[in-house]
């Protein structure tokens, strides 16, 4: 077992609000350079995980591990200078400042890396999400779709050992979607890092992810392969319902 | 004459307004990063308006070369009230608490300075104090202009480092959305230090500008807190920049309202002003549209 593969652990998370358990038990790996689809229907406690893992929620038991470190209780700001960066659902850029200042904010708190200029980084950065025409405008004037590149520009900004990203193709067309598709893969490429992706639309993540989980009321129900969980049932039965008797 | 009259009017609300408007972007700035109306900033004014009378009085130190000391104390006495005092309120969701401190400060400060300064009003007086300008016939007093000279520049100095600076680029983050600034990696502590340090270190330079100009006593922090709130809110809750002109703003209105109504009106109508802004435009004067919750 080559556990030294693994960047990111969660032991048992259990988390409830008021009687409400969202996550139960919950176990789950993500490897080095992998790209996991965590996927489950509406209210399935894809989004706590996000927000156990960056901290935001304490989980009530259970424990978060990241590069064999525990990181359970840290201060936000502290697991993203651990390596973990993320983005969020409805889309979270500082609407009154610039593009470059965005992705500046990113490079310079996000994460401790001496070896390279914090502005180059950045710049850099905005290279790779084809932002770079648009970074001294406000972010408040980008459409959602470059609002979005802007977010996933933050989150690699800090050079982070592990990237979450919360439905980044919510609310975009078809061709908005393929651009931000081939900038994350490139992305990937090129700088080497994991991804826990959640998304509404199965059939991306069951396309572009090196292994998926599926969540259901707080549940795993599935992990591994994208076609092993495409047949297996349990899925099946929590997308489309019961098969019929 | 009549015109003469009305510019005196006028440029007096301007030099007065500026007082406002300092200690109005303090606030705007603590309530960017902490969301609270920082209720001790007037007290801080009058208290630091105390220091510089005393470091005229007991040590010989001209009130605007006292700036240089009082500055750099006030804003390490502002970081030091955000770590003693607000550090584990500012982790609470409920807003409630850090505000409730800041007015059990404020009044924890007022008292002080009614043992130590007595109810009695103070007042600098220097070799300027009585000087005064008289282009074109109005009478503009030394002391305001330098005063507005001093909020001027002060304005600037806290514009440039919120816009130029990262420390200030993270402030406005924060400002915008402090959850994500944390998920950013930016320490929420620090920020709201920083915050605090320029807060309080606004209510000094505006506390050092108003002993110049103003007979002043202990209670008078809490009437000055209302009047920066006022400038605060004709400018936009929130607004750094719009903070500043409506200090101004706020500054004319009262000096055009105890003219032209009458002396005792001018609280009245600042008051009445203050009500219809929030009502009306709550977003303040100067400042786009606002957010709906």
């Amino acid at each position: 077992m080559d556990s030294s593969n693994v960047v990111l652990r969660l032991d048992k998370i259990c988390k409830s609000f008021g009687g409400l358990q969202v996550l139960v038990d919950l176990d789950m790996n993500v490897e080095r350079d992998e790209m996991l689809g965590l996927i489950g229907p509406n209210g399935a406690g894809k989004s706590t995980v996000f927000n156990v893992i960056t901290s935001i929620y304490r989980p009530d038991r259970g424990d978060i591990f990241f590069l064999g470190e525990k990181i359970t209780g840290l201060a936000p700001h502290k697991v993203c200078h651990r390596g973990i960066s993320r983005t969020y659902q409805l889309v979270k850029t500082f609407l009154k400042m610039t593009v470059l200042e965005n992705v500046m904010l990113a490079s310079v708190y996000g994460g401790k890396h001496p070896d390279k200029g914090t502005m180059e980084r950045a710049l850099e950065t905005l290279e790779l999400v084809e932002l770079t025409p648009r970074k001294d405008i406000l972010a408040t004037h980008l459409t959602l779709s470059n609002r979005r590149l802007l977010e996933i520009a933050m989150a690699l900004a800090s050079m982070p050992v592990l990237t979450l990203l919360d439905e980044p193709m919510a609310g975009l067309t078809t061709v908005e979607i393929h651009k931000l598709l081939e900038v994350i893969k490139r992305a990937r490429d090129e700088r080497k890092f994991s991804i826990i992706w959640i998304e509404h639309r199965v059939d991306a993540i069951l396309d572009f992810c090196d292994r998926v989980v599926v969540l259901d009321y707080g549940v795993k129900i599935a992990d591994g392969k994208p076609d092993e969980v495409a047949n297996d049932p349990k899925f099946i039965e929590a997308y489309l319902g019961e098969p019929a008797a | 004459m009549n015109l003469i009259l009305t510019l005196r009017v006028l440029v007096n609300g301007v030099l007065f307004g500026t007082t406002y408007g300092i200690a109005a972007v303090g606030l705007s700035l603590i309530f960017g990063t902490m969301r609270i109306i920082f209720f001790a900033q007037g007290t801080f004014i009058i208290f630091f308006a105390y220091i510089s009378y005393w470091l005229l009085t007991l040590l010989g130190i001209d009130p605007y070369l006292s700036l240089i000391i009082v500055i750099p104390a006030s804003m390490l006495l502002g970081s030091a009230l955000y770590y003693g005092i607000f550090k584990e309120a500012a982790a609470n969701e409920d807003k409630n608490i850090s505000l409730l401190l800041a007015i059990g400060l404020m009044y924890l400060m007022e008292n002080f300075m009614l043992v130590v300064w007595t109810p009695d009003p103070r007042s600098v007086v220097t070799s300027y104090t009585t000087l005064v300008f008289r282009p074109f016939g109005i009478v503009i007093p030394f002391t305001r202009l330098t005063t507005l000279f001093i909020a001027v520049l002060t304005a600037a100095g806290v514009f440039i480092f919120l816009k130029k600076t990262l420390i200030g680029t993270a402030v406005r983050a924060a400002s915008e959305d402090v959850v994500s600034t944390t998920l950013m990696g930016i320490n929420p502590n620090w920020v709201n230090a920083v915050a605090f340090a320029i807060g309080i270190g606004l209510a000094g330079v505006a506390g050092v500008a108003l002993a110049t100009i103003y007979p002043f006593d202990p209670s008078y922090g809490f009437i000055f807190a209302i009047k920066a709130l006022i400038a605060l809110a004709l400018g936009g809750i929130g607004n750094v920049y719009g903070a500043l002109l409506g200090g101004i703003l706020l500054g004319l209105i009262e000096s055009l309202g105890s003219f032209y109504v009458g002396g005792g009106w001018a609280d009245a109508i600042s008051y009445g002003v203050f009500l219809l802004v929030l009502i009306f435009r709550p977003q303040g004067l100067f400042g786009g549209s606002i957010k709906k919750a």
